[in-house]
């Protein structure tokens, strides 16, 4: 089966994140109110071919393991949605 | 005495590190690709150098660490061998786990070119032997991830242990600090080593300080010089 897979990775909590700071200050001078630990992170999307979805999940925590997340600093979900046979 | 000097795609000090270490050091430098799987020559000491390989895509050296030679560069450290990183190779070397912690973007969110001054805190490893404990040492830094992190608890750890090697320090004074640090650099600190002593990283770059009519200073040959001294005790040059 072919799955759409997302990985989001975003930084730790007490990691220090100097891109959300900015990206918090620079709303907060837009006028935005109410705003708080604004944090940036990244997602990586592929198409991947597995058995079944728990598959599919195990492959992809491993990619994480391997490279995609650094587990010192970040943290990581993963969500799968079968696209095809 | 043999080193080399592995090349990255988008490594830029590597020719920088070649012309230090042959020129202070007097040594021969093989420059490997690290698209190779072994040395063909077995180094004393592998450098990983600064720039930005892979682009600094995902992460500053994820890429890199796990390139084919890493898995060459972890056996020469696990004999004793010597290895070590400059900033971009630092960061590498903290990707492959080789020591602890992570380089994150400098609070100020810019790429910063400097002068900067390090304090050499601990002279207990084959990098600094030859150095004074102490002494303020005047290295430029070029980086945008710099800020070095690890939680807490860790970082008490290595701190305890006398790992921080290079700390960001004030030239008048010779105080050294966090509030040194151009990066916020958690606890000022801008070089680490192994628990061994083998593994060094620093983000400053001591191959840029050695040419004496250009204006980075000449400190970075008392440190290859360091380097080469040690080796040389033991009867290896």
């Amino acid at each position: 089966m072919i799955f759409q897979a997302e990985v989001l990775i975003t930084p730790r909590e007490g990691v220090l994140d100097t891109q959300g700071k900015a990206v918090e200050k620079t709303l907060t001078h837009l006028g935005y109110k109410g705003i708080d630990e604004v944090r940036v992170g990244k997602i990586v999307k592929m198409k991947l071919e597995a058995d079944t979805e728990h598959e599919a999940v195990k492959i992809l925590e491993s990619m994480c393991s391997d490279l995609l997340c650094n587990d010192l600093i970040e943290t990581f979900s993963i969500s799968v949605k079968e696209t095809g046979r | 005495m043999k080193t080399a000097v592995v090349v990255f795609p988008g490594s830029n000090c590597d020719r920088d590190v070649q012309r230090a270490v042959s020129e202070s050091m007097k040594t021969a430098v093989d420059m490997v690709w690290h698209e190779e799987e072994n040395f063909s020559r077995q180094p004393d000491l592998v450098i990983l150098p600064g720039g930005f390989s892979y682009g600094d895509y995902l992460r500053s050296g994820a890429m890199a660490a796990r390139s084919p030679i890493i898995k060459a560069v972890k056996e020469h450290a696990a004999r004793g061998g010597l290895v070590l990183g400059i900033c971009n190779g630092f960061q590498i070397l903290t990707e492959t786990k080789m020591l602890p912690g992570a380089l994150l973007s400098n609070t100020s969110l810019t790429f910063i070119c400097s002068r900067c001054y390090v304090r050499v805190e601990q002279t207990d490893n084959k990098f600094t032997s030859g150095l004074k404990k102490g002494e303020v040492l005047q290295f430029p830094i070029a980086h945008h991830e710099g800020l070095f992190f690890l939680p807490d608890n860790e970082l008490k750890k290595i701190e305890d242990a006398g790992r921080v090697v290079f700390r960001y320090a004030d030239q008048a004074t010779g105080k050294a600090g966090a509030e040194y640090a151009p990066n916020g650099a958690l606890n000022g600190i801008a070089g680490i080593c192994s628990e061994k002593g083998n593994i060094l990283g620093l983000m400053p770059h001591p191959e840029r300080a050695t040419i004496p009519h250009l204006n980075g200073g000449t400190d970075g040959i008392r440190f290859w010089d360091s380097i080469a001294n040690a080796f040389a005790e033991r009867g290896v040059c």
